[in-house]
């Protein structure tokens, strides 16, 4: 080339950088602000994608948890708050474990041992003194679980009028009920969460146009002198998609490292809290390529805003 | 190879600044553009170089009417016109090679050429030593050398200078008019607005000259005997 760049202490000397954009985007004030927006704005993409990954993943879980399972309630207390005896109960609970292994439809039965109760109740208490040598403390009713081959309303109705027989207030859970209202919560946070990444993509497209725009009105002369000299459009453009590129890259990363800094210290937070009511989760390999897409679905939406933007305006001019 | 046919303009709402603009440019002609300050000099290099549009009349550049052109074929045809600006328009944030480089880059020539081309360029109207120097360091008649570099540096099929020997001493002011007589010879169209009489004297050309909006030809030769005239009575 046989020209020598200066270096930056030349520049005061009123000696140009190396030339790297015909109109000077990079320079000026107002990129710091929105680079941090174009970060934050990841850094909540990222949440609320693993948000809805999670709990996608979490009603999945639950739902093959509790599927083919159902429950038998049978309160150890009579209609007057009086304690039945033991004896009864036991009774009672043989009486019921008899009749429903002749049913076709059940694979197995049996009962809930105290300790598997108190195991069941243990998170909702924090505390494993909810039964005594003696047995449970609390009036916590016994409870049969059932492992299901049919599980139609017919199966149910046939069940319930054997218990009508044999214990006229035992009760048949069949879960659905709860796992359906667990579901459609799970799905109105999983479509929240879809709702808060649109709305995130659209500001963030709204911001990155309206400050190309914004940079377009500033270096208006130059604009028009490149337009004059005869550039095309996309040309022009490429200047501020480069720039939009550059932003919003340096955004996704301080927006990557913010939401690395926060699953960290989230996981600081509830380490030792083993006992949780919510499933374990291990994110695999399609949760992590969703993870990833987040900041380059991001960067390449601003590239694209920013295009949009510029063109919006230069087809305004002659 | 330029044709306006009762082209008129006015800014907004204001009076018509050009009126029935009635003339043809061939290819390869050298014109002055003269008038006197506030005639609209300016305004008709503004419709030659397609930065604003006439709000009557036809206009033909290259063969094509103006009127019938998209986005695309109005960059190609600006690409084909140099222009030296009266503010000459040079952008602050970049060096005079950079400057003089841009039209270059535009047309998406190489960087190796661009660098050959510019820096001859520039040495040839004095400026070698300044080639990385930002405009604003650069005195007035270093900064239009640099405008005058960047016009010419494309070999563009047509010229305008609008008063580009204004801010130079006339030694300079020579040596560009020869730099422009020399593109004249490699088929380039000129047209340089100045009310520099002397210059037009030196240089006889062709004379578009401009009266409240109005614009008359004048060959030399008619110009001549205007003077003649004019001495006599
Ligand atoms: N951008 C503009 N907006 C409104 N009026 C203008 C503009 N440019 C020039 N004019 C007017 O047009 C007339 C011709 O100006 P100009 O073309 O600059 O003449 P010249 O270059 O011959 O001095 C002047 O009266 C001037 O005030
Ligand atoms: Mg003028």
């Amino acid at each position: 080339m046989g020209l020598k760049f200066p270096r930056k202490k030349d520049r005061s000397l009123g000696v140009s950088e190396k030339h790297t954009y015909d109109i000077p985007l990079d320079k000026g004030s107002g990129r710091i602000f929105l680079t941090a927006l174009i970060g934050l704005m990841v850094f909540l993409m990222l949440l609320s994608v693993s948000a809805a990954y999670i709990l996608n993943d979490f009603a999945k879980q639950w739902q093959t948890g509790l599927e083919g399972k159902w429950t038998i309630e049978l309160p150890v207390i009579d209609e007057n708050g009086e304690m039945l005896l033991e004896k009864d109960i036991n009774q009672t609970v043989e009486k019921i474990l008899s009749a429903l292994k002749e049913f076709h439809s059940v694979e197995h039965v049996s009962r809930l041992s105290d300790k598997e109760i108190s195991d069941l109740l243990s998170p909702w208490f924090e505390t494993d003194n909810i039964s005594n040598e003696n047995g449970i403390i609390l009036p916590v009713p016994v409870l049969i679980s059932l492992d299901m081959r049919q599980t139609g309303a017919r199966t149910a109705h046939d069940i319930r009028m054997e218990l009508e027989n044999i214990a006229p207030n035992a009760r048949l859970d069949r879960h659905e009920s709860w796992l359906e209202e667990l579901l459609r919560l799970t799905g109105s946070l999983r479509l929240v969460a879809v709702l808060v990444t649109l709305v995130i993509s659209a500001a963030g497209i709204l911001a990155v146009a309206g400050a190309m725009q914004s940079r377009m009105a500033e270096h208006k002369d130059s604009v028009e002198l490149l337009h004059l000299m005869g550039a095309e459009d996309t040309y022009i453009c490429r200047q501020f998609q480069r720039h939009a590129f550059i932003i919003s890259s340096q955004g996704a990363v301080i927006g990557l490292i913010i939401c690395a800094l926060f699953i960290y210290g989230l996981g600081l937070f509830l380490e030792g809290r083993e006992e949780t009511i919510l499933p374990s989760f291990a994110p695999n390999l399609t949760f992590w390529a969703a993870f990833i897409a987040v900041p380059f679905v991001i960067v390449g939406l601003s590239v694209l805003s920013a295009k949009w933007a510029v063109l919006q305006r230069l087809q305004k001019m002659l | 190879m330029i044709k306006f046919e009762n082209v008129g303009l006015r800014y907004g709402v204001g009076p018509e600044v050009l009126s029935d603009i009635h003339f043809t440019l061939e290819s390869g002609s050298f014109h002055f553009l003269s008038g006197p300050s506030g005639a609209g000099k300016t305004s008709l290099m503004r419709l030659l170089y397609l930065g604003i549009r006439p709000t009557r009349g036809q206009m033909a550049m290259f063969g094509q009417n103006i009127s019938e052109m998209n986005r695309y074929e109005m960059a190609k045809i600006r690409q084909k016109i140099g222009v030296v600006f009266q503010d000459f328009r040079l952008l602050p944030h970049l060096s005079a090679f950079d400057n003089v480089a841009l039209p270059l880059r535009i047309q998406g020539k190489k960087e190796k050429d661009i660098c050959k081309n510019v820096e001859e360029l520039l040495k040839w109207v004095g400026l070698g030593d300044h080639m990385r120097r930002l405009p604003h360091t650069l005195s007035g008649g270093q900064q239009q050398r640099i405008a005058i570099a960047r016009a010419v540096v494309t070999k563009p099929r047509l010229l305008l200078a609008d008063e580009p020997t204004g801010n130079l001493d006339d030694e300079i002011g020579y040596k560009l008019m020869i730099l422009f007589e020399q593109l004249n010879k490699t088929g380039t169209t000129i047209v340089i607005a100045t009310h520099n009489e002397q210059m037009m004297d030196k240089f006889r050309h062709a004379k578009l000259v401009l009266n409240h909006g109005e614009l008359s030809v004048e060959t030399p030769r008619i110009g001549k005997i205007k003077k003649i005239l004019n001495e006599v009575f």
